[in-house]
């Protein structure tokens, strides 16, 4: 239960996709993470992320999605979060980085359209 | 009572003498917030050290203060007088327990322990009565996150601002910032939180496992727990890795420590905003560093420590003026000067080691406030106290054998001496009683006042009283002021009714006696309708003397030279009987020959000392006059205590012992009525003729 798959209505090539990440956002994955991330973020022209079944986050999860979200500003993307477990809501909370990061999270349409 | 629990209660007595100068100041309107934060301080203290020697009932209890006294400074209920009294009652009741701890080394006391049960009780009800104020409403602008600092100043608020910068290391150690945070969270109230990811390098040079993470915090909490030592204790295990910056925002100088706010790094971010807002925080911390500072220039001395070394200055002084003595019989020029020198380095270590012991009487003073309050509440009156002098010093034994003195003085001003408040009003007299005490020096003396504005001494109904408890036969003829001073006689009272407060009459002889332990006099004067005053009069030092030493028939006396005025050859023929003529006025004399009835042959020349004491003066015949003499006080021994005229002994620097007089009871002898009556006219009649 430990993997980022796309969903599977979006295509490897389709211009936007969504990215769903599942268990630990911890420094134990954060390697793999952070690649998952930056080829999801390069590869399409929009980036959703599901974060609903995300159990358990820590700092450097939040770095790797400020990581993912700069990113995805300078190649020009749009970049959304559609869905948002607690634990992650909570942490983003405590640094007070859920406006930036959860900007349009029930803006699903934006996401896909 | 071993030693830590002595400190235990000398500390607590201290804080519990702050709170009810806090509580007081709070009656009257003059205290702030801050005086309830200083309240609230002080019974924490009481609670900790309470805890730390296992007084259990104390902790117990000053838990309950606390809790009211947290509740009162954050606004959540308001103070008033029901609440004010019954927190002096709860000193009160911590007062007693502290008794208990100092007279049988713990504070389980089978009446206590269910009195504590009571007034909580009480409080309880006091509290069911007051709904509690909902907390300050945040004003709209500021939703907490701007410091509103008029209600924050009142619940004695710090607020800090927190920067730090992780170190890349910080997830491979193990460290969350996160749960920095969340600690942050726990020691204060976070206003705002503002995450910094301008350290998060390009998308290809970041390392995931490191931590690039840093935030600025906004806190805010009570004084007391969210200090700056606090807050660098909440980063402790990253302190070496981090940029750590913590300044104080408001302007509230309640810097507990003055340690260094900014931590240096290995990280090499630029430190240019690190240092602008470093400088920010120091001059506050400075301010901190100062009062740290002042508070370590006492030292805590044990009283007897200071006992033994002005024995031990005693014994210097005596030895050293023996020292000089053999020296000028040796007639060796420098030897004589060394000792001249040495003698000027004693009494300097003599005069700073007498000051030692010399304490403001400003302390006594200060506990009347709430003698007065809880007096005038009893007697229904309204009781105004002055205070004036409170810098005066006086030896600290004296001021402790004074208190209670003055205390029974005061209840007696308001209780018999302010008349009730119709009475006053009546007679067109302020409905506030003002009852006032004053202290100062006066020729190596110091005189305590204590004055009221009530109804003053009737002579008329003292003196008869006195006939009634055969004090004084019927026919004698007495001054106004020996009526006055017939009140300190013992199983004397006028009062009409034997209140509660002042007792029966056992009252004033018991304060005369106590001042004349002090060796000191007592006297009171009065206007009938208009008020009392009574004057108390104390030597500065009970150890040493300045004194004047005279000789009788080989043997030494030393007079006092605070109450020499001058010194003259005895003209025989210008004395009529044991008056004396100088310069035309006359004045009355004690012959110590006489007084003391040595035996001997009166020289032909003999000398008189003028002297003053309680502003009267009198002359003292001797037969020799020696000169200056600084020495120790001995007192006199139980078998002489009671010799009138003496006031204690001294060694001389040959061995011998001279008698130290006492000058205002001859002075008293000399000019009282008794020589008076008997030849004053005669005297003034003879004199005028003569001169």
């Amino acid at each position: 239960m430990t993997e980022a798959e796309l969903a599977p209505e979006a295509q490897p090539d389709a211009p936007s996709a969504t990215l769903r990440i599942a268990g630990e956002m911890t420094i134990y994955r954060a390697a793999e993470l952070k690649d998952q991330l930056l080829a999801q973020v390069r590869a399409g022209s929009k980036l959703a992320l599901d974060l609903a079944e995300v159990s358990e986050i820590d700092s450097s999860g939040i770095q790797l999605l400020a990581l993912a979200q700069r990113e995805a500003e300078q190649l020009g993307l749009e970049w959304c979060i559609t869905a948002c477990s607690d634990p992650v809501v909570r942490l983003l909370s405590a640094f007070n980085l859920a406006d930036k990061i959860l900007a349009e999270i029930a803006d699903q349409e934006n996401c896909h359209g | 009572m071993d030693e830590l629990l002595a400190v235990f209660h000398h500390e607590a007595t201290e804080k519990l003498d702050e709170m009810e100068a806090g509580l007081m100041a709070l009656e009257k309107g003059e205290g702030d917030g801050e005086t309830l934060n200083a309240i609230f301080r002080a019974a924490h203290t009481i609670k900790g050290s309470a805890g730390v020697v296992e007084m259990g009932e104390i902790e117990k209890f000053t838990h309950v203060l606390e809790h009211l006294l947290d509740q009162l400074r954050e606004g959540k209920i308001q103070i008033d007088s029901g609440l004010i009294t019954w927190l002096l009652s709860a000193c009160d009741h911590l007062r007693n327990l502290l008794e208990c701890v100092a007279t049988t080394g713990n504070d389980k006391d089978g009446y206590l322990a269910p009195y504590g049960a009571e007034m909580a009780a009480t409080l309880d009800s006091l509290l069911r009565e007051r709904v509690p104020e909902s907390p300050a409403e945040a004003e709209p602008a500021s939703e907490g996150e701007q410091p509103c600092t008029v209600s924050d100043s009142l619940a004695g608020n710090t607020h800090w601002h927190v920067r730090v910068r992780f170190g890349r290391d910080t997830f491979r150690q193990g460290m969350e910032p996160a749960a920095f945070l969340h600690r942050l969270g726990e020691l204060g109230s976070i206003q705002h939180v503002a995450t910094l990811l301008d350290a998060l390098p390009a998308a290809d040079d970041m390392d995931p496992e490191s931590c690039y993470l840093a935030y600025e915090v906004e806190l805010q909490g009570a004084a007391v727990q969210l200090t700056q030592a606090a807050i660098e204790q909440v980063f402790l295990f990253v302190r070496d890795e981090c940029e750590l910056e913590i300044s104080m925002l408001a302007a509230e100088p309640v810097v507990e420590q003055a340690s260094e706010s900014v931590a240096e790094c290995e990280d090499d971010e630029p430190a240019e905003a690190t240092e602008e807002d470093a400088s920010k925080g120091q001059p506050k911390q400075a301010a901190g560093k100062e009062r740290a500072g002042q508070d370590s220039r006492f030292v805590r001395v044990q009283a007897d420590k200071l006992d033994r070394l002005i024995d031990l200055v005693g014994e210097l002084v005596i030895a050293g003026s023996s020292a000089q003595l053999l020296a000028r019989q040796t007639s060796q020029v420098s030897l004589t000067e060394a000792m001249l020198i040495m003698n000027r380095l004693v009494e300097d270590v003599r005069d700073s080691s007498l000051q030692l012991r010399m304490v403001t009487i400003g302390e006594t003073f200060n506990r009347f406030h709430r003698v007065v309050r809880d007096t005038a509440r009893e007697t229904g009156k309204y009781i105004e106290l002055a205070l004036s002098g409170a810098e005066t010093e006086l030896d600290k034994s004296v001021v402790e054998k004074l208190a209670d003195p003055l205390l029974h003085m005061v209840r007696n001003a308001i209780d018999h001496g302010i008349e009730a408040t119709e009475v006053r009003q009546a007679s067109n007299k302020s409905p506030i009683g003002r009852v006032s005490l004053n202290a100062y020096h006066e020729s190596g003396h110091v005189v305590i006042e204590v004055c009221d504005d009530g109804g003053g001494l009737n002579a008329e109904r003292i003196r008869a009283k006195a006939i009634e408890r055969g004090l004084i036969e019927a026919s004698a003829q007495l001054v106004e002021s020996d009526i006055y001073n017939l009140i300190f006689e013992p199983g004397f009272s006028t009062a009409d009714q034997i209140t509660n407060l002042s007792g029966r009459g056992v009252g004033m002889d018991v304060v005369k006696k106590s001042v004349t332990a002090l060796r000191g006099t007592i006297e009171a004067r009065s206007k009938l309708g208009e008020g009392s005053r009574f004057i108390l009069r104390l030597p500065l030092t009970l150890a040493m003397i300045d004194g004047f030493l005279v000789s009788v028939q080989g043997a030494s006396y030393v007079i006092p030279l605070d109450n020499v005025v001058e010194c003259l050859e005895l003209k025989t023929e210008e004395t009529l009987s044991n008056v004396l003529s100088l310069r035309g006025a006359p004045l009355p004399f004690v012959s110590l020959r006489e007084l003391f009835e040595v035996n001997g042959e009166r020289p032909a020349r003999q000398n008189v000392v003028v002297v003053q004491a309680g502003g009267l003066r009198a002359g003292i015949v001797v037969d020799q006059l020696l000169g200056e003499f600084h020495t120790v006080i001995k007192p006199l021994g139980t078998l002489f205590r009671q010799l009138r005229g003496l006031a204690g002994s001294t060694i001389m620097g040959t061995g011998d012992v001279a008698l130290i007089v006492d000058v205002p009871s001859l002075v008293s002898m000399a000019a009282s009525t008794e020589y008076n009556s008997l030849n004053y006219t005669a005297s003034r009649e003879s004199l005028a003729e003569k001169a």
